[in-house]
C-alpha cells in the first residue's frame, strides 16, 4: 500500500477539463467585439473629417490658398483643434502608465514586489489552491489536509512540534512549507494563456516524500524531552536526513495567531523558534578531535606519538594543557587510537600544533567548515545553503545551516592551534548539523562526505572526498574503541548487548552564557562606564551580563553498525544551567544508544523489523 | 460608416450581441466559483437597450436629428462597458455582502472542493475524511443561488437611474435644440449661476467628506448651469477681453469673469469635492483660452497654473523628500498648514503610495492612533521596538488609507495584457470598484486591451464633441459645446490618471462607465446638450447651403469672426 502511495502522482488536469477556457474565449470575443465597434466609430469620424462640411465657415473660394488657409478656420477653432490633439496625447500617455503597471512594475519596481504580500489576491490564491502533501520516507503523511467537522479544510501536521522547525510557519523565516509551496499571484495565467491550456503552476500542488523517518523522529523527540538540545541523523552512504530535531520546539498550530507568535519570538529564555540543529553555535569540545584525526590521516601523520605525562605546555603560551581530570586520562607515550579512545586533550592539543593551520584548513573545508584567517570579518555566521542537495534554491535557503567555522590558515599561531586541537578557542562555533556531517565522512565506506538531502527522490551527490577507503575503515576502527573501554564504554552497553558494534566520540564543552532576568525573560544587561587611564569618564555602553559559572554542554557523535554504517548522528544536550554539568558520555551518549536500538527495531540493521508501529513501546528513563 | 441612423442602429445591435457574450462569460465564471449570477439582473440590464434604441428612434424620426450620431454611439459603448463591470461586481456575493469574510470563505471552499474532486485519489480522500468517490456531477453541491428577484430588479436604483438619465437626455436635448432657450440662457447667465448656489448650500449643510445620500455626489448636475453661466458671460465679453494692455485685460472686463469663475469653486471646496474643482479649472481655462486667444495670456495663464501646481505639490510632499532640497521646507511649511489634510493624504498616496508616512505626520497621526486604540494587541506590538512600530505602521497604512489604491494597482498589474478573464479575476477586493475605480476592475479582467478600448472611446467622444464645437456658428454654442466636451474628457482623464498614479486620486467617477448615483444622469444630460448643438449645426449647415445657392436671401446669421 505504501508503494501505491509512493507511485501515485497528482495528475495534471487535462485541458478538456479546464472550465476556465470558456469564459476566457468569451472574454476574448467580447474585447474583439468592442474593438470592432470602436474601429467603426473611428472610421465614421474619419469620414466626417475627410468630407469637410461645405457649410463650415470658409472664406470665398476665389482667394489665394494661403490666405484662405489663414482665414479658413477661425482662431477659436484653431485653438479647439489644438486642444483636441493635446487631449488625445494626454489620454494616450495615461495609457502609457497602464502599460507600465501591467508589464513592467512586476519586474522592475522593487518596492512593488516587496509589498506584493499585501495583495489580497495572493492570499486568495494560496487559500484556494491546496498544497501538495508531504510524506515521510515510508509514505506516512507528515503534512496533509483534513476536512473538519465544521466543514473547514485545514492543514494537518500529525507530528506538529516534532517537525515545526523543518516545516516552518507562515510568519518569520520560511521553512519547507513555504519553500516548496509558495504561491504567488503572478503565477496565475491571463486570458491568452488560459486559452492555451495553462493553469496555475503545477509545482504548487506536487506531493513530496521526505527522507525523514517518522518513528526515528518521534524517538528523538522523546529522548530530548525536558532538555534544550538537538539531534541530527544522516545515512552516511547517501546523505539522507533520517531525523533532525531541535528542542524546545513549538506547535505549528500556535503560529496561526499573531500574538502567540510574537510571544514565542520574544521568549529569550527558551527560544523555541530557534532551530538549534541548524542555526546555533556550540563549543564542540572533544568531538572536534575527529577533525584533527582526519587531518592527521590525510597528511600521513596518524602515527604521531606523544608522551602525555606532565601535560602539554607549548612555549610562549603560558598554559599547560591537561585532561579533564586535571592530569592525564591516558598517560604515557600514546598514539592516536588510544588518545581518541580516552579523549586525551594533551595529545590532541599537541597534534594540533604539529599539524599546523594550513593542513587543518584544507581538511576543514572538505568537511564543509569555514576556515578563516581572522575571527572578525564578513562571511562568518552566514548561511550555507549550497551544502544541501535539494530541488530548488528556495528549499536550500529554507533549511540552510549557519556556517560553522574556525580560525585556521597560514597565520594560525601555536597557541591558537593548541586550543583548537581539542575543540576550544577559535574552534568554538559548531552547529550540531555540522558535527553530524563530520562523523558521516568516516562513516561513509568510500570516505566521501555526501551532500545532505531531505527530498527522497533526489539522487545522492558527493560533497567532497575526505578520506580514502582504507583510512575511513581505520578511523572507524578507532572510533569503535571509544565504545569498547573508551569514554562511551558504559553508555553503549545496551547497544553492545544487542549485538551491534558502533563507533563514536564523546564531548563535553563549556560555554559562557548570559544571565536571564526572570522578570523580563531577556538577558540581563548592565551599563558599563568607560574611563580613560586618568579616570575621566569618556563614554558608556551596555553589555550583556554573563554568568559566573560556565554552562557545560554534552555531545555525542555516533555511527552504527561498524561494518557498513547506515546511520551517523550528532546528539547535543545543552547543560541545564550554569554550575550544573552535562557530560558527553553520561548524558548525550545514552540518547544515541536508545536511538541505535530503535533503529534496530525498525529494521535498519538488517534482520526483521519488529516494531514498525508509530508509537514505540519502550519508554526510556532518564539516564544520568 | 455613414452618419445615418441605420448604420448606428446596426452598431447598437452589434453592441447588444457583444454584451450578451460578455454576460455569458461572467455567468460561466461565477459558476466555477460556486455561485450563480442573476439571470433576472442580466435580462434587466439588456432590456435597458430598449429605451436606448427607442431614444435613438425618437431623435431621428421625432426630432429629425441631423447631427453627429457618433456622440450617441460612443457614449453607449462606454455605458455598456460600465454595465458589464457593474454586473460582474454586483453578482459577486463578496462584493455586496454584509459579512465579507463569510462570503470569501464560501468561495474559497468551493474552489478547494473542486480541486479535490478533480485531482485527489481515493486514499487521499479517505485520509481527509471525505467519502472515497467524488459525488457524480448531478449530485454536486448546488451552487449558491442568486437572490435577485423581479421585485428587486423593478425597484433597484440600477434600473431607474438609466431611465432617469435617458429622460434627462431627452429634456436636455429638447431645451438646447431650441434657439429661444439658448438666447435666454445667454442673457441671464448670472442669475442662473446664483440660483444654482441655493441647492448647493443645502448640500453643504447635509454632506460629509465629499459624499451625501449614501455614497453619491448629488450635486453633480450643478456643473451644467455653472458652465452655461460662464460660457454666457464669456460670449458677451470675449471681444473686450481680447483687448489687452501688456497681456492683461482691463479690470472692468476681467473682474466679472473672475467672479463668475470663482463661484463654483466655493461650494465644491466646502463640499471637499476636489476632483470637481480640478475639472472646473480645466474646463474654464480651456474655454477662456480658446475664446480669447492671445499668446501672452496663454503664456501667463500656463505660467500661473504651473506655479500653483508646483506650490501645491511642494506643500504636499512628504517631509523626508522635502528635507533633501535646501530652503524647500521653509517655503513649503505655510502651504502645508494651509492645505487640508485630505489633499495632503491624496498627494502622499500619489507620490509615495507604497511607503507609509511616518506616524508623526499630522494628517496621518489621527488615523494611526485611532487604529491602534481599536486593536490593543497591535499597540502592544508597536511599543516593543522601532522595527516593530514600522511594520505595524505599514500594516495599518495598507489596511486603511492605502488599501483601495494599492489593491487597484495590484489588480491592474495582475491583468497584464489580455486580462484575467471576465469573472476570473479578483476586482471585488477593491472597494467601490463599480464607480470610482471601475477602470481598475476593467483593467484587471480585460487587461491592457480593455483599458485601451475605454481610452479610445473617450478620445473618440472628445473628438466628436470638439467637432461639434468647431462647426458651431455662434460663440455661445461653441463655448458650451467645448466646455461640455472638456468636462467629460477631463473628468475621464483625471479619473483614469488617479487610478494609474499619474495624478493624485480624486473622488470623481468615469463618465458614462460609472453607473453610480448622479454621475450617469449628469453625463447623459451633457450628451443631450451636445447632440442638440450638433443638430443645430447640421440645421445651420443646411440653411447655409441654401443661402449659398440663393444669394439673394436675407437670412441673418450671426457668423463668427
Amino acid at each position: 500500500m505504501t508503494l501505491v502511495l509512493l507511485l501515485f502522482q497528482t495528475p495534471t488536469p487535462s485541458p478538456a477539463a479546464l472550465p476556465e477556457k470558456l469564459p476566457a474565449w468569451l472574454t476574448l470575443i467580447y474585447v474583439s467585439g468592442i474593438a470592432l465597434i470602436v474601429l467603426l466609430l473611428l472610421i465614421s469620424l474619419l469620414r466626417m473629417w475627410l468630407r469637410r462640411s461645405p457649410s463650415a465657415p470658409t472664406a470665398p473660394a476665389n482667394l489665394p490658398t494661403d490666405i484662405r488657409k489663414r482665414l479658413g478656420a477661425t482662431s477659436t477653432n484653431r485653438g479647439l483643434r489644438a486642444w483636441r490633439w493635446l487631449f488625445a496625447l494626454a489620454a494616450l500617455s495615461m495609457f502609457g502608465f497602464h502599460v507600465y503597471w501591467a508589464r513592467y512594475a512586476g519586474e522592475r519596481n522593487a518596492k512593488f514586489q516587496e509589498l506584493s504580500y499585501k495583495d489580497l489576491r495572493n492570499r486568495r490564491l494560496s487559500e484556494s489552491t491546496l498544497r501538495g502533501w508531504i510524506y515521510d520516507r515510508k509514505g506516512r503523511p507528515l503534512a496533509f489536509y483534513k476536512k473538519e467537522s465544521d466543514g473547514n479544510i485545514q492543514r494537518e501536521y500529525p507530528m506538529d512540534a516534532a517537525l515545526a522547525h523543518i516545516f516552518g510557519s507562515d510568519r518569520g523565516e520560511p521553512g519547507l512549507e513555504r519553500a516548496l509551496f509558495g504561491a504567488e499571484s503572478g503565477a496565475v495565467p491571463e486570458v491568452w494563456q488560459i486559452i492555451h491550456g495553462q493553469t496555475v503552476q503545477q509545482k504548487l500542488n506536487k506531493d513530496y516524500t521526505l527522507t525523514i523517518d517518522q518513528d526515528l523522529q518521534q524517538t528523538v523527540v522523546e529522548q530530548l524531552k525536558g532538555n534544550h538540545g538537538a539531534v541530527v541523523m544522516f545515512n552516511p552512504q547517501t546523505g539522507e536526513v533520517l531525523a533532525m530535531y531541535s528542542n524546545p520546539s513549538y506547535s505549528l498550530k500556535d503560529t496561526q495567531d499573531e500574538a502567540t507568535w510574537i510571544k514565542l519570538d520574544n521568549d529569550k529564555k527558551e527560544r523555541p523558534l530557534l532551530n538549534r540543529a541548524l542555526r546555533e553555535y556550540y563549543v564542540p569540545g572533544s568531538t572536534f578531535k575527529t577533525v584533527m584525526m582526519y587531518t592527521a590521516f590525510r597528511n600521513g601523520m596518524q602515527g604521531t606519538h606523544f608522551n602525555t605525562s606532565g601535560g602539554f605546555s607549548p612555549q610562549g603560551c603560558g598554559r599547560t594543557i591537561t585532561d579533564d581530570n586535571g592530569g592525564c586520562e591516558a598517560c604515557g607515550d600514546i598514539g592516536i587510537d588510544s588518545a581518541y579512545q580516552h579523549s586525551s586533550n594533551i595529545y590532541f592539543s599537541y597534534l594540533g600544533t604539529q599539524l599546523g593551520g594550513e593542513k587543518i584548513r584544507d581538511t576543514a573545508k572538505l568537511l564543509g567548515l569555514g576556515a578563516y584567517d581572522s575571527v572578525s570579518g564578513e562571511g562568518q555566521g552566514r548561511r550555507e545553503p549550497e551544502i544541501w542537495n535539494a530541488s530548488s534554491g528556495a528549499v536550500k535557503n529554507a533549511i540552510a545551516p549557519t556556517e560553522s567555522w574556525l580560525k585556521a590558515g597560514k597565520h594560525s599561531t601555536r597557541c591558537e592551534l593548541m586550543y583548537e586541537g581539542y575543540g576550544q578557542g577559535y574552534a568554538s562555533q559548531m552547529t550540531p548539523f555540522q558535527m553530524a556531517l563530520i562523523i558521516s565522512a568516516a562513516a561513509n565506506l568510500e570516505g566521501k562526505l555526501m551532500k545532505p538531502k531531505i527530498e527522497s527522490d533526489r539522487a545522492a551527490e558527493m560533497f567532497s572526498q575526505v578520506l580514502t577507503r582504507d583510512q575511513a575503515a581505520e578511523i572507524r576502527r578507532i572510533m569503535n574503541l571509544v565504545t569498547e573501554g573508551g569514554t562511551a564504554n558504559s553508555a553503549m552497553a545496551p547497544v553492545k548487548a544487542a549485538g551491534i558494534r558502533s563507533g563514536g566520540k564523546t564531548g563535553t564543552a563549556q560555554k559562557a552564557v548570559p544571565i536571564i532576568d526572570p522578570k523580563t525573560g531577556e538577558p540581563m544587561k548592565r551599563v558599563v562606564i568607560e574611563k580613560d587611564p586618568k579616570g575621566k569618564i569618556i563614554g558608556q555602553h551596555t553589555e550583556i551580563v554573563m554568568a559566573d559559572k560556565l554552562r557545560s554542554d554534552a555531545w555525542y557523535l555516533s555511527f552504527a553498525p561498524l561494518e557498513k554504517p547506515v546511520l551517523a548522528m550528532a546528539v547535543l544536550l545543552e547543560g541545564p544551567g550554569p554550575g550544573i554539568s552535562f557530560y558527553g558520555g553520561k548524558n548525550a551518549a545514552p540518547i544515541a544508544a536508545q536511538l541505535i536500538l530503535r533503529a534496530k527495531s525498525l529494521g535498519y540493521f538488517g534482520g526483521p523489523a519488529n516494531q514498525p508501529a508509530q508509537q514505540p513501546g519502550q519508554t526510556k528513563g532518564k539516564r544520568r | 460608416m455613414r452618419n445615418r441612423l441605420s448604420s448606428h442602429l446596426f452598431v447598437l445591435l452589434a453592441l447588444v450581441g457583444v454584451e450578451i457574450v460578455g454576460y455569458m462569460a461572467i455567468r460561466r465564471s461565477s459558476l466555477i466559483r460556486g455561485y450563480e449570477t442573476s439571470l433576472i439582473g442580466a435580462i434587466r440590464d439588456l432590456m435597458i437597450y430598449l429605451p436606448l434604441i427607442v431614444m435613438a428612434l425618437w431623435l431621428s424620426i421625432g426630432r429629425k436629428f441631423k447631427g453627429n450620431w457618433t456622440l450617441y454611439t460612443t457614449a453607449i459603448v462606454l455605458f455598456s462597458i460600465g454595465l458589464l463591470a457593474q454586473y460582474r461586481l454586483y453578482s459577486d456575493p463578496e462584493y455586496n455582502a454584509k459579512s465579507k469574510a463569510v462570503a470569501r470563505q464560501e468561495k474559497t471552499d468551493t474552489l478547494r472542493m473542486r480541486y479535490i474532486n478533480e485531482t485527489y485519489d481515493a486514499t487521499k480522500r479517505q485520509m481527509m475524511g471525505l467519502p472515497a468517490m467524488p459525488p457524480p456531477k448531478e449530485q454536486e453541491a448546488p451552487v449558491k443561488e442568486s437572490s435577485y428577484t423581479v421585485g428587486n430588479a423593478l425597484t433597484s436604483s440600477y434600473t431607474w437611474i438609466p431611465i432617469l438619465s435617458l429622460l434627462g437626455f431627452a429634456l436636455a436635448f429638447s431645451f438646447c435644440a431650441n434657439d429661444r432657450f439658448l438666447s435666454w440662457t445667454q442673457r441671464n447667465s448670472f442669475i442662473i449661476v446664483l440660483l444654482t448656489l441655493v441647492p448647493l448650500a443645502v448640500a453643504i449643510v447635509y454632506s460629509s467628506a465629499g459624499k451625501a445620500l449614501g455614497n453619491t455626489t448629488p450635486w453633480e448636475p450643478a456643473k451644467i448651469p455653472f458652465l452655461l453661466g460662464f460660457a454666457g458671460l464669456l460670449t458677451a465679453r470675449y471681444k473686450d477681453l481680447a483687448r489687452t494692455y501688456w497681456g492683461i485685460p482691463r479690470a472692468r472686463d476681467i473682474i466679472p469673469l473672475v467672479v463668475m469663475a470663482i463661484i463654483p469653486f466655493i461650494p465644491f471646496f466646502a463640499l471637499k469635492d476636489f476632483g470637481q474643482m480640478l475639472i472646473f479649472s480645466g474646463a474654464y481655462a480651456t474655454l477662456y483660452l480658446v475664446a480669447v486667444r492671445r499668446w501672452p495670456q496663454l503664456l501667463l495663464f500656463v505660467g500661473s497654473v504651473m506655479l500653483v501646481i508646483s506650490i501645491l505639490v511642494i506643500g504636499a510632499l512628504p517631509r523626508d523628500i522635502q528635507e533633501k532640497v535646501p530652503l524647500l521646507p521653509t517655503l513649503a511649511r505655510p502651504v502645508q498648514h494651509a492645505l487640508p489634510s485630505r489633499i495632503q493624504q491624496r498627494f502622499h498616496l500619489w507620490l509615495d503610495g507604497f511607503d507609509p508616512p511616518s506616524p508623526e505626520e499630522a494628517w496621518w497621526k489621527k488615523d494611526y492612533d485611532e487604529a491602534l486604540s481599536k486593536d490593543p494587541r497591535m499597540k502592544e506590538l508597536a511599543d516593543q521596538s522601532e522595527a516593530m512600530k514600522k511594520s505595524v505602521n505599514t500594516d495599518i497604512w495598507f489596511d486603511k488609507l492605502a488599501f483601495q489604491p494599492a489593491q487597484a494597482i495590484f489588480g491592474i498589474a495582475s491583468g497584464k495584457t489580455t486580462g484575467r478573464g471576465l469573472g476570473l479575476g479578483f476586482p471585488e477586493v477593491i472597494p467601490i470598484a463599480d464607480s470610482d475605480y471601475v477602470y481598475a476592475a476593467l483593467a484587471e479582467e480585460l487587461g491592457l486591451a480593455g483599458g485601451l478600448m475605454v481610452i479610445l472611446a473617450v478620445i473618440i467622444f472628445v473628438i466628436a464633441g470638439i467637432r461639434t464645437s468647431i462647426e458651431a456658428r455662434d460663440m455661445f454654442t461653441k463655448l458650451c459645446a467645448a466646455g461640455l466636451t472638456a468636462f467629460i474628457g477631463v473628468q475621464a482623464l483625471v479619473n483614469i490618471g488617479g487610478i494609474l498614479r499619474a495624478l493624485p486620486m480624486t473622488g470623481i467617477t468615469l463618465p458614462f462607465v460609472s453607473h453610480g448615483g448622479f454621475s450617469l444622469i449628469t453625463s447623459f444630460a451633457m450628451l443631450g446638450m451636445l447632440m442638440a448643438f450638433s443638430h443645430r449645426n447640421a440645421k445651420d449647415a443646411k440653411a447655409m447651403a441654401r443661402v449659398k445657392r440663393e444669394p439673394e436671401s436675407d437670412l441673418d446669421l450671426e457668423a463668427v469672426q
